[in-house]
């Protein structure tokens, strides 16, 4: 003999129920995952002494206004430039075949080397000296690879003059 | 005789690929990706669009469209000569003109952009054409998507969608003014438009431009950024471009992480017996957008309001988390254990008391196939009661009778591929835009690009009315007649198919006979459909070489719905509609799972698959399994428990998934019987009217917080995943099914619903080969299902239902149909709406949906509008022998004369159609005449508010015409087709033989 009832008795948990509940399900976490917790408290512990940890919690209190500020900042021609370089230099580097580049670099330690013995002598070099040396086969071997390397640069500024006058 | 297939070179390889397929489909199905940001949707067909241009080729030096281009013999392809390459750049840059690549700070980038995807596969390195903002500002206005005329590449997909495959025919793209844009309707804000909120354009945009509000600022892990740093960030991106091959690395990145968070998760939509299967994405608790799948079976990429945006009842703080027990006039929450051990230790108490025939379990057909199972196990098995109905009582019994009487299987007999292709479909009774959306289209489509005829009969002007080639307006419940008339035409004409009917189907002459008195005369004057009306169907039928009947309430809901049902089988095995593609009866199914809750036995006369409990041989087959003696005796279904409550009969019952106290007919009376009860116990997702009468009130779980299967209108029986856990304390009705049958002594130890599957499999022959491992993902299987596997989308190619493998014709004559009496002086029709999902207990937790469409309202015609001096906005009263309900009136030419209609959406009682429907009832299968009721009418207020929004989409102002017109892209003064680029370039950049 049920009439229809829309009464519902909500036991709503008391506040304190449901923080005694929370702790408890946390407190069971943290038994469960002690030893990873543990290694975290000492890398915290470690964080705080150096004093990041205080420079994070500003960073991210104000990290619309940095965000805000620092895009603005890099937002900027110089900054344009400085990342546009960055990413040519990378795409230079990406181009180059590690065998030949090691062999120029190998070459040029070695050049670099000579030099500074060089520098060290401080004596004058005369212009027969001078000649004398170009016929030495390892100057010749490096000045006719940077006579071909002249060579291949002149040609592609050439041509990139040739489509910019068109 | 199938074609040979063609061969032609591609790449230099050799392909072979049927005739007439493009270059476009015979690469993608070898498994070669082809650039073709318009041809990505295969529901909206390859190359129909024409808009992208990224999918040129080099075809014996010529370029052309690869989606457009048939393939012929020893054509020679290329899409990788230099030439082929700068015409997909040049079609790429020109769709990047209309849209700016930001992509790991937008909520698109998950991997399947398909903007993203193909530039990237095409190496775009740098914005060719710069990008300019348009003059449109965001349209924010629908509550559930938005579109940036921004981002928009005007690809329009989404137009093609909405104009020809929802064929709601909202969107254009306006190309002739200067900067061109998607439009809806005449131009006016989405919210204000036409549209129906089907999700179809935001599911295939290709990009940002439309998308759910759900996703944005919450998908990506940089998309909430503010605005003030956001746009500087792109800015900047864009100043020191670094090539985009560099971003599209960190987008994909980005896009790879998103994985981690964001769950796509495979589910089976909960709404309408159409089972569009579709991706839920989530992240922890929210639903992030559901995502549809070309793959999936019944609605590939298609999908309603309903289960495109209507989840949100899923994370309600209205739902049940705990179990109620009544004590005294209130509820008070209680543990499992006590709700359980109480309703145990009652229904045991009340068995041994008054016999186990004093129980009455009530099914639901929204719950799974398993937890059907496993609940008339429960009755059965455990209470020793075939009293156990599901509520397909209420709605479509009556046609699974009416084909079990003639072909012998109570279920469509192909599938809705059957319905796209069929020549002429036939739709008797039912309104398949709103009740079975996604299945409309199917037809919508046909008929606006395929010449598929269209006959529709209802009362109302519904939309597929409005589209038909014929809409006939019957007099209410004499449908019956005019078919049956058809039928004898069709006889009379020589126009049988004799050969058919001589092969195939038995009882011919004594059927024939039967039709005697359906005269084309007698019809017209039941029916008031002339006979010119009636043979021109007639004719129609004959023209056609295949015929599909579609069917639901307006049918089914009569004194007479069973012989109703009856005669549209007879018409269609008259004319040899059965068993070949594109024929059949096809009984649309109400609930997604009203097929399933009767196929998986929550019958009171059968065990699953249909087989009768009095059959010694069957039921030993049941007891055995079970260990435990079964009752023989039929029980009793949902109309006659009620009337056996009311007879101090029945003294507990158990119903879950059904808000059985709003959707029943005559509810005062329902009410009545339910205050009547002992011990009444409730299990629903929500507090709902029904439970308000519960003794106990137990929580159980949504499809989305569960695993299952549920079995579409098709037969088709699918299977969804686990999206997220139960809510609160709440639990799969499964899961309190077995715990309730082991609180009373039984012993089960189901794991999952997989293992119930497994046992329903081994038990009944109809689902031999059914199993988890076979329903992975999108698989499926229609019914019957043999036991290696092979199953039968499409019923009746070889035998018919019956021993003998041959159908019968079943004599049916006319039920007059229940009048009120001469003061009642309106009819009253009623019905589902689209936006909301019967009374509405799930969808109206959907912000968006209440904001579409708050409220029931009362349909009324301008010609009783006049008489009565009310308008769109008066309260009336309306009043039947059963009842009384106060509504809100909207004009409207959907109906006709005195006819009115009333939708079902109310939760409110006086709203409810229910208080004014009877308790008579379809005399062979006691499914409530809901559609058989007259009432009168009192004006209670001439003014008030339309109780339907301005913003909702049947004031809208749809704008007809197919696709997205390109032709009328290609005839604006700035546009340069790609070829020509390609060869103007070609000639500057140096392949001529002269300095400057």
């Amino acid at each position: 003999m049920a009439k229809a009832i829309t009464q519902i008795n909500v036991q709503k948990k008391t506040e304190e129920e449901r923080q005694r509940q929370l702790q408890q399900d946390l407190l069971n976490q943290l038994t469960e995952n002690h030893q990873s917790l543990d290694t975290i408290f000492d890398i915290v512990d470690e964080l705080n002494k150096a004093g990041v940890l205080d420079m994070v919690k500003g960073f991210l209190r104000m990290r619309d206004q940095i965000g805000s500020i620092s895009i603005e900042k890099v937002n900027q021609p110089s900054m344009h430039h400085l990342i546009k370089n960055g990413f040519h230099a990378i795409e230079f580097i990406g181009k180059l075949e590690p065998e030949k580049l090691e062999k120029m670099m190998d070459g040029l330690v070695h050049g670099l080397d000579r030099m500074a013995k060089e520098t060290e002598k401080q004596e004058e070099v005369s212009m027969w000296k001078m000649f004398k040396l170009m016929r030495d086969p390892h100057v010749l071997t490096a000045l006719s690879y940077l006579t071909a390397f002249l060579n291949g640069m002149g040609e592609e500024l050439g041509t990139n003059r040739q489509q910019e006058g068109r | 005789m199938e074609e040979k297939n063609i061969t032609f070179q591609f790449n230099n390889e050799d392909i072979e690929a049927a005739p007439g397929r493009t270059i476009f489909e015979a690469c993608r199905d070898k498994g070669i990706f082809m650039p073709g940001i318009c041809s990505s949707q295969p529901d909206l067909g390859v190359g129909v669009i024409k808009t992208c241009d990224t999918c040129y080729v080099e075809v014996d030096g010529e370029l052309k469209r690869s989606c457009t281009t048939e393939i012929e013999p020893d054509m020679k392809v290329s899409s990788e000569s230099d030439k082929a390459k700068a015409a997909q750049l040049e079609g790429m840059s020109q769709i990047l003109k209309n849209h700016e690549l930001y992509c790991t700070v937008c909520d698109n980038n998950n991997g399947n952009c398909e903007v993203h995807n193909t530039a990237e596969y095409l190496q775009v390195d740098h914005q060719k054409y710069e990008f300019t903002s348009k003059p449109y500002a965001a349209d924010n206005s629908h509550p559930n998507y938005r579109y940036e005329p921004d981002q928009c590449i005007l690809c329009g997909l989404c137009v093609e969608a909405c104009q020809d495959l929802q064929v709601s025919e909202v969107l254009s793209i306006d190309w002739e003014r200067e900067e061109p844009r998607v439009i809806w309707d005449n131009d006016v804000p989405i919210d204000e438009s036409s549209c129906v909120s089907c999700g179809h354009c935001v599911t295939v945009c290709p990009c940002n431009a439309l998308m759910e509000k759900t996703m944005l600022g919450e998908a990506g892990y940089m998309t909430s950024m503010p605005k003030n740093i956001l746009e500087p960030m792109i800015d900047l991106t864009k100043e020191v471009e670094p090539g985009y091959q560099g971003i599209f690395t960190i987008s994909n990145i980005e896009a790879s992480m998103r994985e981690d968070r964001i769950d796509r998760t495979k589910t089976v939509c909960t709404y309408c017996g159409v089972g569009c299967s579709f991706e839920v994405w989530s992240k922890d608790r929210d639903i992030l957008k559901i995502q549809p799948q070309p793959d999936a079976p019944a609605n590939g990429i298609s999908t309603c309001v309903k289960g495109k945006f209507g989840w949100d009842f899923v994370n309600s703080e209205e739902r049940l988390t705990t179990p109620l027990i009544r004590k005294d006039d209130t509820f008070v929450e209680a543990t499992w254990d006590e709700a359980l051990s109480l309703i145990a230790e009652k229904f045991l108490g009340i068995k041994e008391q008054h016999g186990v025939d004093a129980l009455g379990f009530v099914a639901s057909s929204k719950c799974t196939n398993e937890e059907n199972y496993l609940f008339q196990k429960l009755a059965r098995s455990v209470f020793q009661t075939n009293n156990v109905d599901n509520c397909s009582r209420y709605c479509q019994t009556p046609a699974s009778a009416g084909l079990m009487r003639t072909v012998g299987i109570g279920g469509d007999s192909g599938t809705i591929k059957d319905i796209a292709n069929a020549e002429l479909v036939v739709v008797v009774g039912a309104n398949p835009s709103e009740s079975h959306p996604v299945l409309a289209t199917r037809i919508k489509r046909a008929n606006k690009l395929h010449d598929q005829k269209l006959i529709v009969a209802d009362l109302r002007k519904n939309e597929l009315a409005e589209r038909a080639d014929y809409h006939i307006h019957p007099n209410p419940g004499t449908d019956l007649v005019w078919i049956s008339a058809v039928t004898k035409y069709m006889f009379d004409q020589g126009w049988d198919d004799s050969e058919f009917l001589k092969g195939r189907v038995n009882n011919v002459e004594e059927y024939k006979q039967s039709l005697e008195k359906f005269t084309l005369e007698y019809a017209e004057e039941i029916t008031g459909i002339s006979k010119d009306q009636l043979i021109e169907i007639a004719t129609m039928i004959h023209e056609a070489k295949t015929t599909c009947i579609l069917w639901a309430m307006g049918v089914t809901q009569h004194i007479g719905g069973t012989d109703t049902s009856t005669a549209i089988a007879n018409l269609l095995l008259v004319t040899g509609n059965f068993g070949k593609e594109g024929t059949g009866a096809y009984p649309l199914r109400g609930h997604n799972n009203v097929q399933g809750a009767s196929d998986f036995g929550t019958m009171p006369n059968y065990f699953p698959g249909y087989e009768p409990v009095e059959n010694d041989e069957i039921r030993q087959r049941y007891e055995e399994a079970w260990q435990v003696e079964l009752p023989k005796e039929p029980g009793l279904n949902n109309h006659q428990v009620v009337e056996a409550i009311d007879d101090g009969q029945v003294k507990g019952m158990y119903l879950f998934g059904e808000e059985m106290a709003l959707v029943d007919s005559n509810i005062n009376y329902v009410h009545g019987a339910f205050e009547k009860l002992d011990f009444f116990v409730v299990q629903d997702i929500f507090f709902s009217k029904t439970a308000q009468f519960a003794d106990v009130v137990l929580p159980a779980a949504p499809s989305l917080e569960k695993e299952g299967t549920f079995t579409n209108t098709e037969r088709r029986i699918q299977r969804f995943y686990k999206v997220f856990d139960p809510l609160g304390n709440c639990k799969p009705d499964w899961e309190i099914f077995q715990e309730l049958a082991n609180k009373c002594g039984a012993d089960w130890h189901y794991e999952s619903p997989a293992e119930v599957m497994d046992e329903a499999a081994k038990l009944a022959p109809a689902f031999a080969g059914v199993s988890y491992k076979r329903l992975e993902e999108w698989e499926s299987l229609c019914w019957p299902v043999d036991e290696n596997g092979k199953d039968y989308p499409l019923l009746y190619e070889e035998s018919f239902g019956f021993p003998d493998g041959k159908a019968r014709l079943f004599a049916v004559d006319w039920s007059e149909p229940y009048e009120a009496g001469e003061e009642y002086d309106l009819h009253l029709n009623n019905g589902r709406l689209l936006e909301q999902f019967h009374e509405g207990n799930m969808t109206r937790k959907s912000e968006g949906i209440m904001h579409k469409a708050p409220n029931p309202w009362l349909e009324v015609s301008h010609e009783l509008a006049e008489e009565r001096d009310i308008k769109t906005g008066s309260l009336v009263r309306l009043t039947s022998p059963y009842g009384k309900v106060k509504v809100r009136v909207l004009v409207t030419d959907r109906v006709k004369g005195n006819e009115l209609y009333l939708p079902m959406n109310a939760i409110e009682e006086i709203q409810a159609v229910n208080k004014l429907t009877s308790s008579y009832h379809d005399k062979d299968t006691h499914t409530p005449n809901y559609k058989e009721m007259q009432v009168k009418m009192d004006v209670l207020e001439k003014d008030g508010d339309s109780p339907l929004p301005s913003v909702n989409f049947r004031f809208g102002n749809p704008q007809p015409h197919i696709g997205v017109e390109v032709e009328k892209k290609w005839e604006r003064d700035d546009f340069t087709s790609v070829p020509e680029v390609v060869e103007r370039e070609d000639v500057i950049d140096g392949k001529s033989d002269h300095a400057n």
